[in-house]
């Protein structure tokens, strides 16, 4: 009898067992050795579905005006998620006024675009659909269009818990997408992460790899006088030993134009269109074997020439990035580099290569 | 009278079993740095200035500044507070200090041997030692300590054409100073200290026609005398 109230009493204090959770799964980025952590933005958790949603609005042409252009029309895969041509061409056939920039790492960059006017990749994945020189469209076109398929109301349902299509749900999808999109496994990032020891992660090459490690070198080194090699570069391309992410993220002018025509930073509301004129954001040096043509607007084809501009060429704004003179901004500007230095830091650069990332297939067309 | 024993015994008890730290630590008070640019004891501006230095009149045009202050005390109490100023007024947080009467406060410009072996990537963004500051060199030489840049005329020809780039760090330029101060830190109540920053006399006794760029390593003699000269840019009101 005593037995039978224990097990009453037990078996009422028992809690039903909980309801299945409904709703978005988190999914947590796992972020390569050396890379600081992810922030994402509180209103925009990452989830199993919203990624998945993102990535599917990246690849879908319904987003442009004549249904004939995706994000990934200009920003391919196997190009590090940029474009090989200079300007890219919108649905009316115009070109864009800048070189499509590739996409990865972006979870760190506080900026975005080559001027940095958006904060927040939210914001920025509103940009494209909307501009007459690329995807040429209105949201409100776009959101009837996913609305009028039988796929996405239930993948915007399952990536927020509710029904709903939108543009500021589609533009946090494609966000936690693109926060995806991290580049962190070059032969460069082998080396570092085994403790800079065994340059064989560099090249399996011994006297390549010892160019590209002496290549590195000068890139962390500065000014030190006429004919010491010093790229310079790290002033603003961080060293990738120091943060793996090879972009300090300022907003400067580099010395491409002794007037730029291109306001860069000074086109922005609020900056000066004098002082911040041929401002644009300090890329990630990654993937660079991908992404040619190089600069804002796409000028240069190869490394070589980035370097030799560098090296050579850099012009003297009146706002041109201090750590790009010497002193006098007529006594010499930019890096101090031999033939064979030239050489090496094109080698260092190429380490920065990411192979598994254009080919990783969790970014791929999902069809 | 046993049991009154074993009642002062275990009042006594009750008493040696009660903290004196939580009431001390509730006590203690926020200290803040609060911060005032100056140029020639002229209010920062960005827009052209002119100075007068080493006897010669000087159009300057200040680009960036940045600089670390950390290792703080007020007395021989540390407060682990770490301060990257930029070139606008402001408020920062340094710390807390128990309530009590101090005669000198202390800090250092740059970041001691320990912060400066710090790794940027483990600070969120907002954190003044985070890779997102810009602040850190490379592997090698870990943290600038102080950016100033400008450009300037300094042969008068009117034309900005003189790049003034002062990026000064490594373990061996960080400085301490110390000024007399009486502070009288009342229990709970926020203490705040006038810190005047004047930006001007990083360029004492220097020779800007010569003397206009160093990156530490690459110009150490003009880094050491920049370093120096930083121990004269700070005053406490």
């Amino acid at each position: 009898m005593c037995l039978c109230a224990l097990v009453v009493g037990l078996s009422s204090c028992r809690k039903d067992p909980e309801p299945p959770e409904i709703g978005p799964e988190n999914y947590y980025i796992v972020v390569p050795q050396g890379f600081p952590t992810v922030e994402s933005p509180t209103n925009n958790a990452l989830t199993v579905e919203g990624i998945e949603l993102g990535r599917h609005l990246f690849y879908e042409e319904k987003l442009s005006g004549d249904n004939t252009q995706a994000c990934a029309s200009c920003h391919f895969q196997s190009k590090a998620f940029s474009d090989t041509v200079d300007f890219s061409l919108g649905i009316q056939g115009n070109p864009g006024l800048r070189n499509a920039m590739p996409i990865f790492n972006l979870a760190w960059s506080p900026t975005l675009f080559w001027d940095g006017r958006a904060e927040s990749l939210e914001e920025q994945a509103l940009f494209p659909v909307q501009d007459h020189l690329e995807m040429d469209e209105t949201w409100d076109n776009v959101v009837a269009k996913l609305q009028n398929t039988t796929k996405y109301p239930p993948m915007f349902e399952a990536a927020f818990g509710s029904p709903g299509i939108d543009s500021v749900r589609a533009s946090k999808a494609l966000a936690q997408f693109m926060r995806t999109l991290i580049s962190g496994n070059s032969p460069f990032d082998q080396f570092a992460n085994n403790g800079y020891f065994d340059r064989s992660y560099l090249h399996p090459n011994p006297t390549i790899a010892n160019y590209i490690y002496e290549g590195w070198q000068i890139f962390n080194r500065d000014y030190a006088g006429p004919g010491i090699d010093a790229g310079s570069c790290f002033h603003c391309h961080t060293d990738p030993a120091a943060t793996r992410l090879t972009t300090d993220f300022q907003i400067t002018n580099n010395g491409l134009d002794d007037v730029s025509a291109d306001l860069g930073l000074g086109g922005v509301a609020g900056f000066d269109p004098v002082q911040d004129r041929g401002k644009f954001k300090t890329p990630s040096l990654r993937n660079l074997s991908y992404t040619a043509p190089y600069m804002h607007d796409g000028r240069f084809n190869t490394l070589e020439e980035v370097i030799d501009f560098y090296a050579d060429s850099v012009q003297a704004p009146a706002n041109l990035d201090l750590d790009l003179y010497h002193g006098s901004i007529n006594d010499k500007r930019g890096a101090v580099l031999s033939p064979i230095a030239r050489y090496k830091i094109k080698l260092f650069l190429e380490s920065l290569n990411d192979p598994s990332f254009v080919n990783n297939p969790a970014f791929s067309d999902p069809g | 009278m046993k049991i009154l024993l074993s009642l002062l015994a275990f009042a006594l008890v009750l008493s040696s079993c009660r903290k004196d730290e939580p009431d001390d630590y509730a006590t203690t008070s926020k200290v803040y740095l609060n911060v005032v640019h100056k140029f020639n004891g002229n209010p920062l501006s960005d827009n052209d200035t002119v100075v007068d230095i080493n006897g010669h009149s000087v159009f300057m045009n200040l680009v960036d500044l940045k600089m670390y202050l950390s290792g703080f005390s007020f007395d021989n109490t540390s407060l682990d507070g770490v301060v990257l100023l930029d070139a606008n007024n402001g408020q920062y947080y340094i710390g807390d200090i128990k309530p009590g009467d101090y005669s000198k406060i202390s800090l250092g410009i740059g970041l001691d041997s320990v912060l400066n072996a710090s790794d940027p990537v483990t600070f969120e963004s907002a954190h003044p030692l985070s890779y997102n500051q810009g602040m850190y060199w490379v592997w090698a030489t870990k943290y600038r300590f102080f950016k100033v840049e400008a450009t300037a005329d300094v042969d008068g020809n009117g034309v900005f054409d003189d790049g003034i780039v002062y990026h000064i760090g490594t373990n061996d330029m960080y400085r301490q100073t110390e000024f007399t101060k009486a502070i009288s830190v009342e229990s709970g109540e926020d203490v705040i200290i006038n810190l005047e920053v004047d930006w001007f006399k990083f360029f004492n006794n220097l020779d800007l026609s010569s003397e206009s760029n160093t990156h530490t390593v690459n110009d150490v003699p003009l880094a050491t005398k920049v370093a120096d000269n930083a121990l004269g840019v700070l005053s406490i009101q």
